[in-house]
């Protein structure tokens, strides 16, 4: 016999939701509210491709210097 | 009346299980430089993101995925140095069965043939990239038996084994002697260290400096 939620399985399936939502817009408020640093204003690419790394500002600048170092080597 | 989580209510837990569902998941958080901005003034961020930024006025968009795929291939090698640092004692390693069970051999091989079967050993233990000898010493450290030891230690270099640490006993002295062997670790440390987008990566980097390398011809 197929599987139906009681009403009550339902109830906390929406809360479960409600609950991942919520918390996914404060996130989201979080991150628009959280000031960035403004030498970041002028380039909407490089501070939308930050967004997306949770890692801290010498962590960034650490990534491009390795790949300034790695170009110099190729091109000796 | 005992305490158990069936007391609070279904659907304040579903809603808990949600808000945790959401924290756990590994995009979800404001990124770590996002929050730095909060308590570090605009010279600090500016100072931290001055490499950056030189890069990036350099380079420009089209340097932006292997500039990502750089910061991945940073996160895995500074995991790298995290496990290597959880590593570095003897008491902390776990035993690389085949690379231990060869050098303590060699170990055992060794000592019968520097000084002519004058070297003792009490007992021999291999882990990771460490191996501990305890080697006889009842008269102590005397010059002869330091002679023996260097001699023993330098056959040892030989086989790829550089000294580490040296402990006198009573009656004993422990030898500590490390390999620039590359670290065994569990299946989730390996797997985290080589996940399957990290081909991906390199490719992007390689990919970004070979663009570089035409564009200059």
């Amino acid at each position: 016999m197929a599987w139906h939620p009681t009403t009550q399985q339902k109830v906390a399936a929406g809360y479960f939701v409600a609950g991942f939502c919520a918390i996914a817009l404060l996130d989201g408020v979080l991150t628009l509210l959280l000031p960035k640093p403004a030498v970041l204003a002028p380039q909407p690419a490089l501070s939308k491709a930050m967004t997306r790394q949770d890692v801290t500002l010498e962590q960034w600048s650490n990534a491009a210097e390795r790949l300034e170092e790695k170009r110099k080597l190729a091109r000796l | 009346m005992r305490w158990s989580l069936e007391l609070i209510p279904l659907h304040y837990r579903a809603l808990a299980a949600g808000i945790c569902a959401y924290l756990l998941w590994p995009f979800a958080h404001a990124p770590q430089w996002q929050w730095q901005a909060l308590w570090q003034s605009e010279a600090e961020t500016a100072a931290a993101l001055a490499p950056l930024m030189s890069f990036y006025t350099k380079y420009g968009e089209p340097a932006l995925p292997a500039l990502n795929a750089q910061l991945e291939l940073n996160k895995l090698r500074d995991l790298e140095l995290s496990l290597i640092a959880a590593n570095a004692d003897f008491a902390d390693q776990v035993r690389d069965d085949t690379w231990a069970e060869a050098t303590e051999f060699m170990i055992a091989h060794v000592a019968q043939n520097v000084g002519a079967n004058e070297l003792r050993i009490y007992d021999s233990e291999c882990r990771n990239n460490l191996c501990r000898i305890e080697l006889a010493a009842p008269k102590g450290l005397n010059p002869e038996f330091r002679a023996l030891v260097l001699k023993y230690a330098a056959t040892l270099k030989a086989g790829d084994l550089e000294f580490h640490d040296l402990k006198e006993g009573k009656d004993r002295i422990m030898l500590e002697l490390k390999s620039d062997k590359r670290l065994q670790y569990g299946y989730f440390e390996e797997r985290a260290l080589k996940p399957a987008a990290r081909e991906q990566w390199l490719a992007e980097v390689k990919a970004w400096l070979g663009t570089q390398q035409h564009n200059k011809k």
